[in-house]
């Protein structure tokens, strides 16, 4: 379901991640700001508690203003999931509970559920609140140099460089082909939309399987073992 | 479609990203011996990452056109790449959806990657390989895999979280069983229409690829030359017997399984009397009673102060409310508009050339 964040809007970050200004967080090793939102992210749904969650909220703001982030992409983070939220809460609040407090037609909401929806809210505004911290003002190689550091196998950690230098084409030549397809009606109804939708795939699956023929090719001729051992250059974007 | 971060606390977090890990663990030791298999193979592996990565993010129109969702790509996957290595990327993904795209979460990875990755890609590949060894077409047995995997994934998330409200939670209602026809009736809405825009989009995908590049699903081993080997006649007593073993056990437990009742009065020895509700309130209500704590009076009740307008302007401002969290960020950042960037880090802009006018 949506809301998240788009593509489009992750590109706006992450021009500022290399273009804002080295104040704050930026400044810090990536290590630590990975170790850092990790362990928030843990105790605060490990106690689960609101106080601690409104807490984190507030330092991870903090954080955010002390690095000088731009405060749309402040609000990004925060905001942008904010309707997901609210279903939870709401979803939460009229199914839980035993108390009434009052009733909408079919639905009546609950005291417990109320509070529980709230708590569950405010555990994901914390934990968004620190990822956002840690996206806006950390780069992704830094992130998985980070995650080398950490001991995650070199396997994933290639898969996730690699991921994220294609997944930019990919959008683009998806974003082509849908354009294309829409021109020629091919997204007018749900079983055009679907049949369109998979044969887009299909094609997409086809050009990332020849590009990463021609990666490999590319990186033997100039002297690697395998395309992994350029993987972290190739992050760099 | 994913387990939101902060859903899951306290030792659910912990049990479910143990669980979440070793299976990373084992999608780890797939993506490395399907390199140490094909060495030549490796950039596959983060194409296909992205590819997986980048099928999530494609919108899928549900629930009338009025939101969109998008598919789970593990079936997909999973026929591609087998289940080992679409667990692994499965993983990555969600870790990239969960930092850059606010979707899931850091703390519910591990439960991600069980439902998504694990049973989503498992359950999908063998529905495929079952099709086919059946005889069924490519692009049946491919949309079946889509729609049988895309259900499981959400089969996985409704045990999970029932598990979890109704043992770990605070304020615990309803009993598992309850939980498990709450969350299933709320899933259904939206993600019916996606299961089956999921089984559209695997089989055409598959079927796509057959008629452009049959050499690629060749190379792929996801089919053969000589055509799939079919099931004997034994094997598919065998199917038919474990299928009618499988609805045998589903009758016995819808007969044993204890109607929703309070957890506070799940320790009570006397048996409970079935009764059958008709809506939700009389179901809470006729709980709350039987768990001794019997229903207030409404603090707010709107029923008394012209219920019907009432409702209306309450749905009228849940839809304004949806539209402008959807659709907010639009206010402030255009496509295209740089925004938070500082002006040094910008391109230079390129010179307009204008083109020489023609001469009369």
């Amino acid at each position: 379901m949506s809301g998240q964040l788009s593509l489009q809007d992750f590109f706006q970050v992450e021009k500022a991640q290399y273009g804002g200004p080295a104040y704050g967080w930026r400044r810090w090793d990536g290590r630590l700001k990975v170790v850092l939102t990790l362990l928030a992210m843990a105790v605060n749904v490990l106690f689960a508690k609101a106080w601690l969650s409104a807490t984190l909220i507030g330092l991870g703001a903090l954080g955010m203003v002390y690095s000088r982030c731009h405060w749309k992409h402040i609000l990004l983070f925060l905001l942008a999931p904010g309707w997901a939220v609210l279903v939870l809460v709401l979803g939460m609040s009229f199914g839980f509970g035993v108390h009434p407090v009052f009733r909408m037609g079919p639905l009546t909401f609950y005291r417990e559920g109320i509070a529980m929806g709230l708590n569950a809210g405010l555990r994901v505004a914390a934990d968004l609140a620190w990822a956002g911290l840690l996206v806006i003002t950390t780069p992704f190689p830094d992130m998985l140099r980070a995650l080398r550091w950490m001991r995650v196998p070199e396997i994933l950690v290639a898969t996730l460089s690699f991921m994220y230098r294609y997944v930019f084409l990919l959008f683009d030549e998806f974003s082509a082909m849908r354009s294309s397809a829409k021109a020629r009606g091919g997204l007018a109804d749900f079983r055009s939309t679907a049949r369109t939708s998979g044969m887009i795939a299909g094609r997409i699956f086809l050009r990332s399987y020849d590009r990463a023929d021609r990666i490999q090719m590319a990186m033997q001729a100039r002297g690697a073992e395998s395309a992994s051992e350029a993987a972290p250059k190739t992050a760099e974007r | 479609m994913h387990i939101s971060e902060g859903v899951l606390t306290g030792p659910s977090v912990v049990i479910t990203d143990v669980l979440g890990f070793a299976a990373i663990a084992w999608g780890a030791s797939s993506m490395r011996k399907f390199v140490k298999d094909q060495p030549a193979r490796k950039p596959l592996l983060g194409m296909a990452g992205a590819f997986v990565f980048f099928v999530s993010l494609m919108h899928i129109p549900a629930f009338g056109g009025t939101t969109c969702s998008h598919p789970c790509g593990t079936p997909l996957a999973a026929i591609l790449l087998g289940p080992g290595v679409t667990v692994g990327l499965a993983a990555c993904g969600l870790l990239l959806q969960a930092l850059f795209f606010a979707h899931g979460g850091i703390s519910t990875l591990g439960a991600n990657t069980l439902t998504l990755g694990l049973v989503g890609g498992g359950v999908g590949y063998l529905t495929f390989r079952l099709g086919r060894k059946l005889g069924w077409s490519l692009a049946v047995s491919a949309g079946l895999a889509g729609l049988v995997g895309d259900v499981s994934t959400y089969m996985l998330n409704i045990v999970i979280l029932g598990l979890h409200f109704a043992y770990v939670a605070p304020h615990p209602q309803y009993t598992f069983w309850g939980y498990a026809k709450v969350l299933a009736l709320a899933y259904l809405p939206v993600q019916g229409p996606l299961a089956i825009g999921e089984m559209f989009v695997t089989g055409y995908a598959i079927q796509a690829i057959f008629r452009q590049r049959p050499e690629v699903l060749e190379s792929l081993g996801v089919v053969k030359k000589e055509g799939p080997k079919k099931l004997g006649r034994a094997a598919a007593v065998v199917l038919v017997a474990l299928a009618l073993l499988g609805a045998a056990g589903r009758a016995v437990a819808a007969d044993s399984a204890p109607s929703s009742r309070p957890a506070a009065a799940a320790d009570s020895v006397a048996p409970t009397p079935v009764v059958t509700y008709s809506a939700l309130d009389d179901l809470t209500d006729g709980m709350a009673e039987k768990a001794g704590t019997p229903t207030k009076p409404y603090w707010i009740d709107l029923e008394g102060y012209h219920d019907i307008w009432s409702s209306l302007c309450m749905l009228a401002g849940l839809a304004v409310g949806f539209i402008l969290g959807r659709y907010w960020h639009l206010l402030f950042i255009k496509e295209g508009q740089d925004s938070g960037v500082p002006a040094a880090a910008r391109s230079p802009k390129k010179k307009r050339v204008r083109p020489a006018r023609l001469s009369r």
